[in-house]
Formats: C-alpha cells, structure tokens, sequence
C-alpha cells in the first residue's frame, strides 16, 4: 500500500473515477426496461432489471463522495501535490519503469496475440524464456537490452496479426508461423546468452542454465498433462502440439 | 432402520472397501488428483467431478462414487494451497483461508498452517458427513423452507459480510469494492427477463462475467506483478516443524470447530449455493464473535480453522437435498447428481425405498475419503513446503501460466483470458490505494443471487414486504442482519463498553 | 548452445513431417464434443452417456467439454463452428439452441449443422398436492375465473417449458402468473417451498417428485396419454383440443456436426450413433429417465429443428424478446 502522504491524493482521483462509474451505472440503469413488460415477463418497478443497478449506481456515487470529502479533509490537495511532483521526476524508461513493463507486456502479448495465433507450447515457451531469465538473473541493464530485444519480436508479430499475415502465411505451409515463433525462440536464447557477458554476476551462466530448464520443463510437463490427461482442448493446436500428438497416438 | 442396523451398513461398506486393494488406489489415487485440482488455480471441484464422470463410467457404481468424492472432497480442500504458499486461491471456496493462511506462510508457518487446514478440511468432512447420516430428514427440511425471499437475505448477510473483513484504509473502500464486486455480477442478461444489461454489445458477455476469471484476475495477477516488480517476497521457506497440529490446537478450537462446521451443513442444505459462500460466511461469523477480531487478517488460526472446516463441511450438506430431494446443494453436487443418473441411481424422495442404504453408503464413503485425504494432505504438506526454497523469480511465471491455462479450462474460452489481465492490473492498483479486494469477489459470487431472488420474491408476493417479516426463517435472517448491522455502529459499542464497565 | 540449436532443427524438421502426414483413416484421433449447456444437466447427461457408448463403435475416444454461456448456448455454439469441418468437433445442444440466432448470438441459421436426435422427454404440467386442482379442467377454469392470481413456475423466459406454458395458455385460453426460475430444478424446488402452484417441466425432471406424491400430474403437454409407472397421466389435449394448434414442442436432445464435414465421416458417425442408440446402457437410462428415444438422424432430425426454429423465432419475436427479426434471416413462420 501507499504511504499515508500520497495515499489521500490517489484516494482524489479513484473517488472521480468511482463517480464517474457509478454515474455511467445510473445513465444505463435509465435505458433498461422500468415498466413496460418484456420476454412474457408482467413488469412492474420491483420486477425491473433496473433495481439492483440503480441501488449499485446510487451506493458507489455515494460511497465515491464520502471518500473524496474524507480525502479532502485529510490533506488530499497536498497529497495530490506530492504525488504530482513525484510521478513528474521520473523517466518514462527508467529502470523501475522498464521492470513493470517486462511483466506486463509479456503476459498481455501472450494473452492477447499469441494465444489464438501461435502454437500453444511455443506461446509458453516465448513467455517463459523472457520473463524467467530476465526476472531470475535480475540485472537493470540484461533486463533492459532484452526488453527491447523482446519488444521488437513482438512488434513482429502484432503486424502480422494486425494485417492477418497469419492466413497468409498458412496458406503458404500450415506450420509458417510456427517456425517463425520458433526462431523468435532462437533469436531470442542467443541473444540473451550474448548479453550474459556484460552481467557481473559470476553465477549467471548457471542461473540462465536453470533458467532454460525451467522455461523447456514447466510447459513439456503441463501441455500433455492438460492435453492427453485432462483432454482439453487447447486454443492453438499448431505444429509441437500436434507433434505431441502424433507421437502420443503412436504409442497409445 | 435403527440406529444399529444403520451402524451395521456403515462399517460394513467401509471394510468393503478398504478390503479391496483396486478401491483403495482409487480412493488414494483420486483424492490425490483433487488435491492437485483444487491446489491449480482456475480448476475447480465441479470440473474435476466432471472429467472424472467420463472416466468413471466403466466402472461399478462403488467404484465410481469411491472416485468422485474422492476428487470433490480432495479438491475444496486443495485450494488452500495455493491460499497459503503463494496468497493465490486455487478455488474459490479457500479465497478465505488465503487471509490467514499466508500472513502465517510468511512468518515461517506454511508447515504449520497446511498441516492445520489439513485436519480442519478433514475434520469438517467428517461433521458433514455425520450430519448426512443423523439429520437428513430434518435438514431437508429446513432447506425447503429457502423460497426467493430467505435467498435474498442470505445473499444480503454475505455482502453484509464482506465489510466487514479487515479494511487496510476507510470501511468505505470496503464498500465500495463490494458494489463494484456486486456491478461485475450484473453484467450480462438477467436471469428474470432475460435483458441484456451492461454487455456493451458484446455477445461473450451476455452470459455475464464468471467467478473464475474475476478470483484468478484478483488475486492471480497482483501477486504476480507485485513478486516479480517490487521483488515482494514470497513465504519463508519453512522452518522443520510439526505439520501435524497438536490436539491442544484442535481442543481449543472445537468451539470454531462445531460452528464453522454447522455453518459449513446449513449453507451447503441451501440448493444451489456451495462451498466458497460457507468459507467466507463462516469467516465472517468466526471474526464477528471472536475475542480477537484485531488479530484477524495476520495470520490467526481460529480463522483458517473457520473457512477450512465450513467450505468441507459443505460437502456433506449439499448431498442432503441432493440424496432426499434429487436436488443438488452445490455446484459439483449438480455435476454429481449427473453422474449418479449415468449409474443408474436416481437421487430423490424414493432412493432410500429403491436402495435402501445408499445414503449411508455415501457417508462411509465420505468418511474414507476425508481419511485419505487427511493422510495424502499431511503427506503432501512436508514436501510442498520444500518448494518455497525455489526462488520466487523462477517459478512466479509459472504459476502466471498455471493461472492462464486453469481458467481456460475450465470454460475453454480465451475471452475469460482477455478478462483476467485488466482485472488484474485494476485490483493491482486498488490494493495498491489500500482498497480491500475481497469483498469484490464475494459480490460477484453473490451478485446474480440477490438480484434475482429480491426481484422474484417481490414477483410473487406482488411487491409486498410482508414476507420478510411473515415467513419464519427470512424473519431469524433478518434479525441476524440487523444484529450485524447494529454491532457496527458506534453506539453498540459505546454502550457495550458502559455495560460492560458497570459489571 | 549448440545442444539447443541441434534440437530445435530436429523439431522443424519434424513439423514438416507431421504436416505430410496424411490424413488416415476417420477417426484417427480424439473427437471432442462442444457441449454448449452446463455439466450436470439433462443434455450433458445424455450426451455423456451416449459419447461414452459411441467411442466403443468408433475406437477412439469422445471427449465431452461444457462450454456455456452467451444466448441459446451460443458461444459453445460458435466455439464448435469455428473449428474445422473434419468430424473431430461435434457439439451436443438441445432444442433451446435455435433461438441463439434471433437473440443475436448466432449469424447463423440452424441450417448449417446436421442434427442427431437422441431423443427428449415431454412437458407436463403438475401441481403442488395441496393444490385444490385435481384434474386439467379445474385448474384452467380457476386461472380463467380470476386470471393472472395462479403462480406458474418454469425455467428461464424463452426456454422450452416457457414455450409450453405460454403454448398453454393459449390453447385453453387461462392466463397465469409467470415466475421464471434459472433452471427446471430451481422451479421445481419453488414448488416444494410453496413458492408457484403450478410447474411446467419434463417428466425426466419430475419423475423423482412425482414417484413420491411431492407433486401432483395434471395434464400431458402431448396428444398422447403417458404411462407413468402404470399409472396414466391424461393428456391435456382431451379436454382442451385447442392445444393441438400450438402443441407439442418436444424436447429434442442430441449433437450437431458441421454441414460441410465430409459424407464419408458423417455416414460413419451416424451409423455409430445408430449402434449407440441400441445398446443396453442407452435403452435402459431411456427407460428409468422417461425418456422418448428417437436416434433421428439427416434429413428427419433437420427437419425438427427447422420446425423448431420457427416456432421459438416467432415467438420470442412476438414477446418482444427478439434481438434480431426472424425475416431478415429468412426464417419461415
């Protein structure tokens, strides 16, 4: 949690926002049927879909201004001031700001692009390669380096997600962009053993050793277990799940 | 039947099957697999019955049961691993032990407050099932009295409740995550009118937005931002103690025990609501009439001991409806009745004149299972443990990726996905500004439930409040809430410390 | 290093062999099953049952995944069309399916599956048993004497039994107070409290309650009479011929595979489906669950649903609680 100086002035502006919300709630809560029947259902106001949101709507508006007049009495314009000049000194990529994003933008490319486009082991294998080395090996300029590194494969891929070059290229060879994923891996494994020279850290070829172990075991264990033990269908069936099957119908 | 005879069919089966090597790896090799299910995030009880239905239909009906409730049984209690190793409820239901359970894990006491779920899970099994067996008839009964008024009220003391749990800042954050938990739950076509409300044209949301996604996006994702980014450490890697917890623990707390369990019956009686509401309800009530509530929140083992016996007491409960009315009392009790009707064995007012003994059956059954699961829990307990030894940094995206194929499975829809990451970042920054998250979770949990059963209860009686007064059990619910509501406020507790002075 | 490159070569080099590998005989691998309603339920039941009896004729195995949500099952719906018409996705739906289409769930119409029917057990109508309504008559001669004042419980509005209460009404002109409940079990258990008079539900559904006298049969939503553990329950039709313009609309359980998968796969999932239907376990779970056993297949089960479609289009649209105008998807009344 925040420390009490800043915590007032944040509590401003999520009280807006909570009033803003529970406004929008209200605007919509309108919209609903009120009175007239609907689906063979007799309406009357008790019956309407709109009660219950129009009492969430009223509560969080409610809620929100007790908060801000609460912030408000409590220092929260000097507190915003804080909060202000202490989010103004930073860089946009500075270090802490480039830890953030080395967590999220993995899991959100992961989710929402490769997921439904890529092989699903490779999806895993490009998420768990980045994110295991760089947060285990846990030095500001490796981290760095292979963000960028990272971000521009990635970049690859929305454009050829964005102009659906995936059809295309499935059209070519059904596996395309599979090997494409499969060299982004490639790439990506020697660039971060590359970049291990410049890191002081005597242990880190072992730390990336484990690292590589744990990014090839974790989804090799988990793929068949969902796959074959659980019978799940998974989003993307491309070519090493489909590998995995082969040999899995072999031996069956 | 007497209560001999009864006896007699009790111990009868249970022999049956502990004489018998292949039932007994079933048993072991099923509670083990709900074990690992439950401790998943994003697999539940009810997706684990279900797999298990297909693979269980070769077999003897025996057999099947044996594997079934094996599974259900291991699953509510493998939750709490997830609650108490990494603050990442494996189902629901444990999102509560999560509040004591890691804040102990972090002194050092993971060994200590598995092994202490273990025998609280094993034991609620246990008092559910002795329930099933004495008070079917009378239970059964009671629950039929739960008509879209007494619904609402129960939906309305869970939300009560969710204030109630420790706030880090103002109660009013408190609130208002609850309405903002309650405003998730309306998303999606009501279930009266079936209107679309809130669903932004989109049509993966008119079906509404499911616990799963919101539970793992809770409590999932900021845990993992907050590991990886502010290299917050995870729990100490264990001290070699006891798992095992001592009969002096337990002694103590057979009081919480006896009430955690009796919530733990009553709730899982009431059809259709299940395991998650008796962990959290059974939270609050422990919280509201401890000595202690301060102490609640830091890692107390009077609250682990309420949520773990309530949400496995629950089993027992929700086969009360299920055997006497053909009812299911919760969510994989539903999946089960399923599979019973697969075997053959319809469940309702005429089961125990078709098949004499099948209810009995099932309580020795329920009994060998909260035994196996006692055995492989403390089993399990010593080597998980060891895992906290692995640096968080190697095993955090892991866990990130458990938590994404959990909730794919268990509806196989990537949209759940697409809704798990902004929640994430949204409780990240809401905790962040001291904002408690779950009282969010029980609203989406109790969301649909209030809504529906307020609408439907004032449909019947023609928008009359009378019902709530008139009715006998809305009335004690009532009256319950008011309490709750009262011993909040300022006053009550100003004049119960004058009382208290003068005596 | 080197290790790593070596491995990764040797996996290109197999991708292109898996991708030559052609394709085998149907089925080579698992097929899985879409099913678009909850585990548990009538239809996850059935189609449970009957996979598991399919996957002995066809040697490999069905795996039966519930993918629930949006309107009419939609999006389980949508889940199972997406996939490739080869015959390794089916998708288990009931009769409620049709209307994900004018509930804007579906761009579709029903036309584009091939139906397999296992079958569907019919509506009736009972009461609690301290109802003062003994036979059909009373009941709609109460409900037209003070119209509205009877509590009717049935699943959600547009489902199947609310099809049959608002069928109901019409046909014998009584009009009653509709309370709709989440499932056929929650109205049933509204029932039991007191809650409604009056449910609308399978006789699948009832069969535990009726045995043990909880409620009480009234009248069957069918022009047939059904024999209920030797007891006959009349059929509604008798007393109030009205019905027949508006009934029956069956229950019809089963799955669907795409239209355009091969003839070859289909011809070999019917047959197996045929085998299915006849086996033991099938005839039995018919027999105990009171269920009508059909096994329709091709044109006969698509003409059910086109059937179906029309009525539960058109009357959704009449009630207003259509999103999309059944015409504009061509769908005849």
């Amino acid at each position: 949690m925040m420390d009490n100086t800043k915590l007032r002035g944040a509590d401003l502006i999520t009280s807006i926002l909570f009033f803003l919300l529970g406004v929008w709630i209200l605007f919509e809560s309108f919209k609903m049927p009120l009175r007239d029947s609907y689906a063979g259902v007799n309406s009357v106001w008790y019956v309407s879909p709109a009660l219950m949101p129009l009492i969430i709507g009223t509560a969080i508006i409610l809620l929100a201004i007790t908060i801000f007049v609460h912030a408000m009495k409590h220092g929260g314009k000097e507190a915003l001031k804080v909060l202000w000049a202490s989010g103004k000194g930073k860089k946009l990529l500075s270090d802490a700001n480039i830890r953030y994003a080395s967590v999220l933008l993995p899991l959100i490319a992961m989710v929402y692009m490769n997921l439904t486009m890529v092989d699903f082991f490779l999806t895993l294998v490009l998420y768990l390669s980045f994110t295991i080395s760089v947060f285990y090996i846990d030095d500001a300029k490796f981290m760095r380096s292979t963000f960028y590194f990272y971000t521009s494969e990635m970049a690859i891929l929305l454009v050829i997600s964005i102009f659906k070059l995936d059809v295309v290229f499935a059209s070519i060879f059904i596996y395309l962009l599979d090997i494409i994923a499969l060299l982004m891996i490639v790439a990506l494994t020697i660039w971060m053993k590359l970049q291990l020279r410049k890191v002081p850290d005597e242990k880190v070829n072992r730390k990336f050793r484990h690292a590589m172990l744990m990014t090839y075991i974790a989804p090799l264990v988990l793929v068949p277990i969902f796959r074959y033990v659980l019978r799940i269908p998974l989003p993307v069936e491309g070519g090493i799940v489909n590998l995995m099957s082969l040999v899995y119908y072999t031996l069956r | 039947m007497n209560i001999v005879q009864q006896f007699g069919i009790f111990f009868s089966n249970i022999f049956s099957i502990i004489s018998s090597p292949s039932l007994l790896l079933i048993l072991f090799g099923s509670t083990l697999m709900g074990i690992i299910f439950g401790a998943l995030p994003g697999l539940t009880a009810t997706l684990g019955v279900a797999l298990l239905t297909t693979l269980t239909y070769s077999m003897s009906t025996q057999a099947a049961l044996v594997a079934l409730m094996g599974i259900y049984v291991g699953a509510v209690y493998g939750g709490s691993y997830g609650s108490i190793m990494l603050n990442i409820p494996g189902t629901a239901s444990a999102a509560a032990t999560a509040l004591e359970g890691y804040p102990m894990a972090l002194r050092g006491e993971a060994g200590k407050a598995l092994g202490l779920t273990t025998t609280a899970s094993a034991l609620g099994t246990i008092v559910g099932m002795t329930f099933v067996v004495i008070f079917t008839p009378l239970i059964a009964a009671l629950a039929m009295q739960f008509t879209s008024f007494e619904f609402f009220l129960l939906a309305f003391f869970g939300i009560l409740i969710s204030g109630s749990i420790s706030c880090p800042d103002t109660v009013q954050k408190g609130w208002i995550t609850g309405f903002l938990g309650l405003f998730i739950a309306m998303v999606g076509r009501d279930q009266l009118q079936v209107y679309p409300r809130f669903t932004l044209g989109m049509m993966q949301l008119e079906s509404g937005i499911e616990v799963v996604p919101v539970l793992i996006g809770a409590f999932g994702i900021p845990q993992i931002i907050q590991v990886l980014k502010d290299r917050q450490v995870t729990a100490e890697p264990a001290k070699i103690e006891k798992i095992i917890p001592s009969f002096g623990t337990i002694g103590r707390n057979v009081k919480h025990i006896v009430r955690s369990a009796l919530i733990g019956v009553g709730i899982g009686a009431v059809p259709g609501i299940g395991e998650d509401i008796a962990a959290w309800v059974s939270y609050g009530t422990a919280k509201k009439s401890s000595k202690h509530p301060e102490k609640y929140g830091t890692g107390f083992e009077e609250g682990i001991i309420a949520s773990e016996v309530a949400n496995n007491s629950c089993i027992g409960g929700a086969m009360i409806p299920l055997l006497s009315m053909g009812i299911p009392g919760s969510p994989p009790a539903a999946m089960l009745l399923g599979a019973l009707m697969l075997h053959g064995v319809a469940p309702g007012p005429m089961l125990e004149i078709e098949q004499p003994g099948f209810t009995i059956g099932i309580s020795a059954i329920l009994f060998l299972a909260s035994m196996s699961m006692w055995i492989v829990g403390i089993l399990l307990a010593k080597q998980v443990v060891k895992l906290l030894k692995v640096p968080p940094a190697l095993f955090m995206p892991v866990v990130a990726v458990l938590c994404l194929i959990g909730s794919y499975a268990l509806g196989l829809k990537v949209f759940n996905l697409y809704l798990m990451i902004p929640m994430g970042i949204l409780t990240y920054y809401l905790t962040n500004m001291g904002y408690p998250i779950p009282p969010l979770v029980i609203g989406v949990i109790l969301g649909s439930m209030a809504d529906a059963n307020l609408r439907r209860g004032l449909m019947v009686s023609q928008g009359s409040l009378a019902p709530f007064f008139t009715r006998p059990v809305a009335l004690i619910l009532l009256l319950i809430i008011i309490f709750t509501f009262i011993s909040n406020t300022r006053i009550y507790k100003r004049l119960l410390a004058k009382i208290l002075r003068k005596a | 290093m080197k290790r790593i490159l070596l491995m990764l070569i040797v996996l290109v080099v197999a991708l292109g062999f898996v991708s030559a590998q052609a394709e085998v005989e149907y089925p080579a691998r698992d097929i899985t099953n879409i099913l678009v309603w909850g585990a548990g339920g009538g239809t996850d039941t059935a189609n449970r049952l009957v996979m598991a009896e399919m996957a002995k004729e066809l040697g490999v195995n069905v795996n039966v995944n519930n993918v629930t949500g949006g309107v009419g099952g939609s999006v389980g719906m949508y889940e199972a069309f997406a996939k490739p018409a080869d015959g390794y996705t089916l998708c288990g739906l009931s009769e409620s399916v049709v209307t994900a289409a004018v509930q804007g769930g579906f761009e579709n119409r029903m036309n584009v599956w091939d139906f397999f029917i296992i079958g569907g057990s019919p509506d009736l109508v009972s009461v609690t048993p301290n109802a003062p309504y003994n036979t059909i008559a009373e009941l709609v001669e109460a409900a037209k004497k003070n119209p509205k004042s009877i509590r009717a419980g049935s699943s959600a509005a547009g489902s199947i039994h609310h099809l049959n209460l608002l069928a109901f009404e019409k046909g014998s002109g009584a009009q009653f107070n509709f309370i709709p409940y989440d499932s056929s079990a929650a109205s049933q258990n509204a029932a039991m409290t007191g809650e409604v008079t009056l449910v609308i539900t399978s006789v699948q559904e009832q069969a535990e309650l009726l045995k043990a006298g909880k409620l009480r049969p009234l009248g069957m939503l069918i022009p047939e009479d059904f024999d209920f553990m030797g007891k006959k329950i009349p059929s509604a039709f008798t007393a109030y011929p009205g019905l027949s313009e508006y009934l029956p609309l069956e229950q019809q359980i089963g799955f669907a595979i795409r239209k355009d998968a091969p003839e070859a796969v289909k011809a070999k999932l019917q047959e197996a489906f045929k085998v299915a239907m006849t086996t033991d376990p099938i005839k039995k779970f018919g027999a105990e669950r009171y269920f009508t056993l059909k096994g329709y297949v091709g044109k006969e089960a698509n003409d059910i649903f086109d059937k179906l479609e029309s009525v539960f289009s058109w009357t959704l649209w009449d009630l207003g609680a259509a999103k999309v105008d059944p015409k504009t998807l061509g769908i005849p009344r």
